[in-house]
């Protein structure tokens, strides 16, 4: 009789969770991104992109709900365009898209249920989102944006110790570089030529950020998101 | 008697205005090209990363003195050389016009080693140049537009270098500059020892630069056996230390051609000076 | 002994032959005269001797030495001024001279410039640019720079080109000094053959490119005849005169009652007192052995 209701039980929890509709499994993300009142991250941030050569970069981001995103770097940082912020500020307002539920995923070990998410509007810089969510942990694991300006962009995301808040430890861009035009030198390179310039057609560039430590629900002036 | 003589030809390039409009113009010049960076340096940025910004986001502060002292130098890779052979071109004719020369040539010295005090003088004032360049471009630079890493848009791409990673970068870019800077002086001394005035010299060493730039950024075939022995072609060698990894290869190649050059037409000088029968 | 020595100097330039073949000596304490007409290849011998044109030919030495082999040893001990002395227009007589005098074999002193500057009546002037000075102050700067390392041998081209009756008396003097006082040896190029008659001691003719004559001035002169220069009263009774008298003379009219007669021996006292017989009126016989005479004569043939 136990094991019938111990067996009971469980099924229906597992039904409960894997019955989850989309709605709620964005909903499961918002609430831990809603946790985060605001957050300051120590990054590096490694480039790989075609015909740029940049050494790994220092960062901090600073970001503050609810759209409030700063990043300062020493040097040169190079960053997408799309895939840092955009997303999560995009997600917090619902009635701005719709939600599909799609087919499972696994992403490293992690069984992930992907929930495809459609703007309403037509004026929205996102095209089309692919959220993969880990619907235990209500934990995002990759995205796959399709912007109008820069294309597709997928990002990884890796979780360490402030995974009760959603953050990643380990962020993973993959960048579409096919509409790069290898741009002529600035001042003419008198010894170019042998180094010719080319369309490449299939190419990623990859950019990961890694985070080296959060300071998360600290406080952050608002004068921090004032432009230099 | 090298080193005396050395010392009078120095005080006789300090003595002349011309000397010094050449500074001074190379002052103005770099005010100029930095006055417009500080008004209007973002558009000069945006051109530079316009084809990367659609997916990507420079981040830091991209226009800084280490940028702006790199677009100075790209910028004034011509004009600085027409500064030098200006006080360089007349070394030699200059003396031959003004009857200088007569009194020069009779005196217990060899007319090798007039010519090679001549051209000590003339590396001496090119260092000058070259120094004073480095210093309104890189330590006024600096002091107006602040520290930074260094973007730089190469023919393999862009490479982004970290600012402590740049001093050497700049010490080894002036020192080939002066290099291709010292090739010009001393081609300008050459076509001095073959004139007998002072223009004569400036013009033809500008329009060897501007001939040979010409030649070699022509795409025809015919002249690929030559580009990489012409002058020109390493003048811009400095631009190669900016590039990573740097080529050394090709850095080592640019200055071994450089220094053949200045070695062979000093060379000329001296043979052409020592059987000039001076009748002036 | 002798101090410079040419032998059968030549040179070329292209086909044309500036100097043929001239040969000459100067020797200890000389004041030597160089001459030649226009042409000549005066010039190109002193840029020859000065290296700054290169002989085709022939061989020169200074105190026994080759000067192609010894050159700056050689015009160490030398001083010149070719044509117009130039100077650095731009800067000082001083520095004018601290930079030829740094280079010119010894080495000197701010004082012992400005000694040398007083010595040819510079004084006040050292500081003033060269391009504000005449011609003459030039000259004078140009013997300062000359002299001021002491040399044995002084080469003068044309000294004294431009210079008024009283810079040419002052060169002269000069000169003369730097012979006597200081036991220089000069070589002395100039048109000024009456300069050259006064101070020179011994002196070479050349003419198109090739030594004419060489010896002591003196020793030359009195080798020519004797001319006179008669101014009469009554030029027929001269003419006449002459003509029974003395048909073996020359003479021509120099202009009206003045006659010029070329003379073999010395008959001047036995003509004078024909003439004054004959009632011709003679107001002026001047007796004349002039280097200017003796420079046409060689010349010409």
């Amino acid at each position: 009789m136990i094991l019938r209701l111990s067996l009971f039980v469980f099924l229906a929890l597992a039904h409960a969770n894997f019955a989850q509709t989309s709605e709620e499994l964005l909903k499961g993300v918002i609430l831990k991104i809603n946790s985060v009142k605001d957050y300051k991250a120590d990054i590096s941030i490694k480039a790989e992109i075609p015909f740029v050569k940049v050494p790994i970069a220092k960062a901090t981001l600073y970001f503050k709900q609810k759209d409030k995103f700063k990043v300062v770097s020493k040097g040169i940082a190079i960053l997408p365009k799309q895939g840092i912020s955009d997303l999560t500020s995009f997600l917090s307002n619902e009635s701005k898209y719709t939600s599909l539920l799609g087919d499972s995923k696994t992403i490293g070990d992690i069984k992930t249920k992907l929930v495809t998410v459609i703007p309403n509007g037509e004026n929205n810089e996102i095209i089309l989102a692919k959220v993969y969510i880990d619907p235990t942990e209500s934990l995002i694991y990759r995205t796959v944006l399709t912007t109008k300006e820069s294309g597709t962009v997928t990002v990884d995301y890796t979780y360490g110790q402030n995974k009760k808040y959603g953050l990643p430890n380990k962020m993973t861009f993959s960048v579409d570089v096919k509409k790069f035009k290898m741009p002529k030198s600035v001042a003419s390179d008198i010894r170019n030529s042998e180094k010719k310039t080319k369309d490449k057609k299939e190419n990623k560039g990859v950019i990961t950020i890694t985070v080296i430590g959060y300071e998360v629900n600290k406080g952050i002036s608002d004068d921090t998101f004032k432009k230099d | 008697m090298l080193w005396k003589n050395t010392r009078n030809e120095w005080i006789k390039i300090t003595s002349k205005i011309r000397s010094y409009l050449g500074i001074g113009a190379l002052t103005v010049l770099v005010v100029v090209v930095q006055v417009a960076l500080k008004a209007d340096g973002g558009s000069f940025i945006s051109y530079v990363t316009a084809s990367f910004e659609q997916t990507l986001s420079f981040n830091g502060k991209i226009l800084n003195g280490n940028l702006v002292a790199f677009i100075v130098l790209q910028m004034l890779i011509v004009h600085v050389p027409l500064l030098i052979a200006l006080v360089t071109g007349d070394l030699l004719s200059g003396e031959e016009a003004a009857g200088t020369i007569r009194m020069l040539a009779t005196k217990p010295i060899s007319r090798t080693q007039i010519v090679l005090s001549k051209w000590i003088a003339a590396a001496l004032y090119t260092f000058v140049m070259t120094a004073w360049l480095a210093f309104l471009s890189l330590v006024v630079g600096k002091f107006i537009f602040g520290e930074g890493d260094l973007i730089v848009l190469n023919s393999s791409g862009l490479n982004i270098i970290a600012s402590d990673d740049l001093p050497w970068r700049f010490a080894l870019s002036m020192l080939i500059a002066f290099l291709a800077l010292l090739t010009v002086s001393t081609l300008s001394l050459c076509f001095s020892a073959f004139a007998k005035n002072s223009v004569g010299p400036i013009v033809a060493t500008m329009a060897v630069i501007i001939l040979f730039t010409i030649i070699g950024t022509l795409d025809v075939t015919v002249f690929d056996a030559i580009k990489p022995y012409m002058f020109t072609t390493h003048m811009a060698a400095w631009r190669s230390v900016f590039e990573v990894p740097l080529p050394w290869d090709a850095v080592w190649e640019s200055i071994v051609v450089l220094l053949v050059h200045i070695v062979v037409l000093l060379g000329i000088t001296i043979l052409r000076f020592n059987k000039k029968d001076i009748t002036s | 002994m002798a101090l410079i020595s040419v032998s059968n100097l030549s040179k070329s330039f292209g086909n044309f032959k500036a100097v043929k073949n001239v040969s000459f000596e100067v020797r200890e304490g000389d004041v030597f005269g160089f001459l030649g007409p226009n042409g000549a290849g005066k010039s190109t011998t002193i840029r020859c001797l000065l290296s700054l044109i290169k002989p085709s030919g022939g061989e020169i030495e200074f105190f026994n030495q080759n000067l192609a082999s010894n050159r700056n040893a050689v015009l160490s001990k030398v001083g010149c001024i070719i044509e117009k002395p130039d100077f650095y227009k731009y800067l000082s007589a001083y520095k004018n001279l601290e930079i030829f005098g740094r280079i010119s074999g010894k080495d000197l002193s701010k004082m012992e410039i400005y000694k040398f500057l007083d010595f040819v009546g510079l004084t006040g002037r050292e500081k003033d640019k060269v391009s504000g000075f005449s011609h003459g102050m030039k000259q004078r700067l140009g013997i300062a720079q000359t002299l001021m390392h002491d040399p044995d041998i002084i080469i003068l081209d044309e000294p004294t080109t431009g210079l008024d009756p009283q810079g040419i008396i002052e060169v002269r003097n000069l000169i003369l000094r730097l012979r006597d006082e200081q036991n220089k040896t000069v070589l002395l190029s100039s048109h000024q053959l009456s300069e050259i008659e006064i101070i020179a001691n011994r002196m070479v003719i050349i003419n198109k490119g090739e030594t004419i004559v060489e010896g002591s001035v003196q020793e030359l002169l009195e080798k020519q005849s004797l001319n006179l220069q008669i101014n009469v009263m009554n030029e027929s009774i001269f003419e006449s005169t002459l003509l029974q008298s003395f048909p073996e003379l020359k003479y021509h009219k120099v202009y009206p009652h003045n006659y010029h007669v070329e003379m073999v021996s010395d008959t001047s006292a036995q003509l004078n007192e024909k003439l004054v017989n004959a009632g011709a009126g003679v107001k002026s016989i001047v007796p004349k052995r002039s280097l200017e005479d003796f420079f046409i004569k060689m010349t010409e043939k």
